[in-house]
């Protein structure tokens, strides 16, 4: 290797003798400058693009933190299951209260009732789930508002269905072309808060119905004080009960026989009504296995008439009904009645007790006559499927006493609205 | 100069062994040396030329460009000790294959960083194809800088003035005489990417949806419609 010590300089490395253009040593392999480490610029708009995906991220970090704090909609058929204080609250709307949370709660109910006739049903708002009566409590002190709306549904037919451009998917078709064959919407009344402690509700409304109503859905609605809301839903359907009217003229009505046997070729579902003959009955009546309307009717010289005692222990499919019809007795009992009669356009005459409404009953009477009997009509229940405000318009003359109240289920007032009290030896009567 | 030239090939003698030869043509000689204590291998380049531009990457550290150690330069020959890259070329690599979308991405990328150092210091590469790629793990290395030369108009009847850059990968200008810039590496660029990607020159075969489109302006026969850096085919990526 030739030298020209003039020339020649040293690696600053290993000290080796190099020429002093030289970069590198090849003795210890090292450079003779510094290294420049160079690296192609990121541009500003990767930056940019990180800024906004970063800005993005909190953006959506924030978004989820407030979702967590806005009101909500909780909504299911009949029960909710509702987040409170970390814990499930089952929030549950029902036909009965007194229902186990195991069971299945029914959100459906369907009755038949005579058609023309009209009936009505308890609603309850429940909530279950915690054995803490404090968080119980807490959860309906927590209840800002509560309410309940009937919507009538559609059911399609054919026809119904040929048209549907303004309708809902169920609900009425409010157009006019449409709205003579919408049902109504059933009435409510409520709801209320259930103060009665023995009953696991926390509010409760009554829905009257007929058959024309059809189907409703009942729309539970409750609002709680941090914003949220709470959506039920019931289905109540009334339907029509088949119902049969058969005449004397037509069938066999003549005896007590007759009426038993008319009564045996219906089936309990139909709503029965016989119209009898202007007879006179002499046979007692017993009405166990179904409820009937019995119908009287007259001639010149008389009306249909029981000398014999009509005794009624059921109402199903429908409470009895005695209308048009004399009874007349020589002591016992004219209606022995263990559940609820109607009783329109009646006489009772000498009979111990004129009508007897023991327990589980409910006389309902109207324009009639208790003439000359012992006691024309006592009433000692405690207890009833069904209730009204008394006698109307009816004549209590000439009886020993008039009427006898010894107990009203309910501690209701028993009234006796337009009605006449002529020569009892008491008129009315009450308790022992 | 010559000095440092003569220099050189006496340390090589005494320090290195030449392990392999890579590559002879009349460009030059492609050797791979060994150190005979340390053992570490290192690429010599022999070729004709101008050493000026290639002197420019001595010391310069860059992952996706070999190391420039030593550049020594006579009358007749440019002689180049560099880092020994090891690894494939992507020419090997790809034999009848092509490459998926993220694959080719990824070395796009790289070699875009190779080719900014380059072009920030005013130098084209002019020769970029997958035969200058070496596939080194998840990093891919520019290599051979033999055609390496300043962005600057060459003077009718220069030495200089010769085609350079291989058949296909050069952009219409190199085979001219007009002025050569970045936008020949640009060309090339895209030549490649669309021969990872089918195969196929794009005058062939173009390849499919957002890489035709930049393959398609990364060849645009005037170059003022191409890519003017390659920091904006790194956007488009």
């Amino acid at each position: 290797m030739s030298e020209n010590k003039s020339r020649l300089n040293r690696c600053i490395h290993c000290g080796h003798e190099l020429p002093d253009e030289a970069s590198f040593c090849p003795f210890c392999e090292m450079p003779q400058s510094s290294a420049v480490h160079l690296q192609a610029p990121r541009t500003k708009r990767r930056f940019l693009v990180a800024i906004l995906l970063a800005l993005l991220t909190v953006a959506v970090i924030i978004c989820v933190l407030l979702y967590n704090h806005l009101p909500k909609t909780y909504k299911g058929n009949n029960h909710v299951s509702y987040p409170f204080h970390g814990r499930t609250i089952d929030v549950i709307a029902s036909f009965d209260p007194f229902q186990e949370l195991d069971k299945t709660v029914s959100e459906e109910k369907s009755i038949r009732i005579p058609e023309g006739s009209s009936d009505a049903h308890p609603l309850w708002l429940s909530a279950f789930g915690s054995d803490s009566t404090e968080l119980y409590d807490l959860f309906a002190g927590e209840i800002e508002n509560c309410s309940i709306q009937a919507v009538p549904l559609i059911v399609q037919t054919k026809e119904t269905q040929a048209d549907t451009s303004n309708q809902k998917a169920g609900y009425a078709d409010t157009s006019e072309k449409a709205m003579s064959s919408v049902p109504a919407a059933m009435e409510i009344n409520g709801p209320y808060p259930v103060e009665d402690p023995s009953i696991n509700a926390l509010w409760s409304a009554d829905v009257y119905f007929s058959p024309e109503n059809g189907t409703n859905d009942l729309n539970w609605t409750i609002s709680m004080k941090n914003g949220d809301t709470i959506q039920l839903t019931q289905r109540l359907t009334c339907s029509a009960m088949p119902s049969v009217r058969l005449n004397y003229k037509d069938t066999p009505l003549e005896t007590v026989e007759d009426i038993r046997k008319a009564i045996q070729s219906v089936d309990n579902e139909t709503v029965l009504s016989l119209e009898l003959p202007p007879v006179t009955y002499d046979e007692p009546l017993i009405l166990s296995d179904r409820a009937v309307k019995l119908y009287g009717s007259s001639d010149d010289s008389q009306r249909t008439a029981f000398t014999d005692t009509i005794e009624i222990n059921t109402r199903i499919p429908d409470p009895v009904e005695l209308i048009n019809i004399d009874f007349k007795g020589n002591g016992g009992t004219g209606v022995l009645a263990h559940e609820t009669v109607l009783v329109q356009n009646c006489t009772f005459s000498g009979w111990d007790i004129g009508v007897d409404a023991q327990e589980g009953s409910w006389p309902n009477i109207e324009n009639s006559t208790f003439d000359n009997n012992g006691t024309g009509l006592r009433f000692n229940s405690s207890s009833s499927s069904s209730s009204s405000d008394g006698c109307y318009f009816t004549r209590f003359t000439g009886n020993g006493i008039g009427a006898h109240l010894v107990r009203v289920p309910f501690d209701w007032e028993f009234g006796f609205p337009e009605c006449t009290f002529e020569g009892n030896g008491e008129d009315v009567k009450r308790g022992l | 100069m010559d000095r440092l030239y003569e220099y050189m090939e006496n340390y090589i003698r005494e320090c290195f062994v030449v392990e392999k030869t890579l590559r002879q043509t009349s460009e030059g000689v492609v050797q791979r040396l060994c150190h005979k204590t340390s053992r570490k291998l290192y690429i010599l380049h022999r070729f004709q030329g101008d050493s000026s531009a290639v002197r420019k990457l001595i010391g310069v550290r860059c992952e996706h460009l070999p190391c420039i150690y030593e550049v020594a330069q006579n009358e007749k020959q440019v002689m180049v000790l560099e880092e020994f890259i090891p690894g494939d070329t992507l020419s090997f690599l790809c034999q009848g294959i092509t490459l998926e979308s993220e694959q080719v991405r990824g070395i796009v990328l790289d070699i875009c960083d190779a080719l900014y150092i380059l072009h920030s210091k005013n130098l084209v590469h002019r020769d970029v194809k997958p035969e200058n790629v070496i596939v080194y793990g998840d990093r891919s290395v520019l290599i051979d800088f033999n055609t390496i030369r300043k962005a600057s108009p060459q003077k009718t009847g220069s030495s200089d003035t010769r085609v350079l850059g291989t058949l296909g990968y050069a952009p219409p200008e190199q085979y001219g005489l007009s002025q050569t810039d970045c936008t020949a590496d640009i060309y090339a660029l895209g030549v490649m990417i669309n021969v990872l990607l089918t195969g196929k020159h794009p005058s062939l075969k173009l390849a499919d949806r957002h890489w035709g489109r930049i393959v398609t302006r990364c060849t645009m026969t005037s170059p003022e419609k191409r890519y003017q850096t390659v920091q904006a085919i790194r956007e488009a990526l």
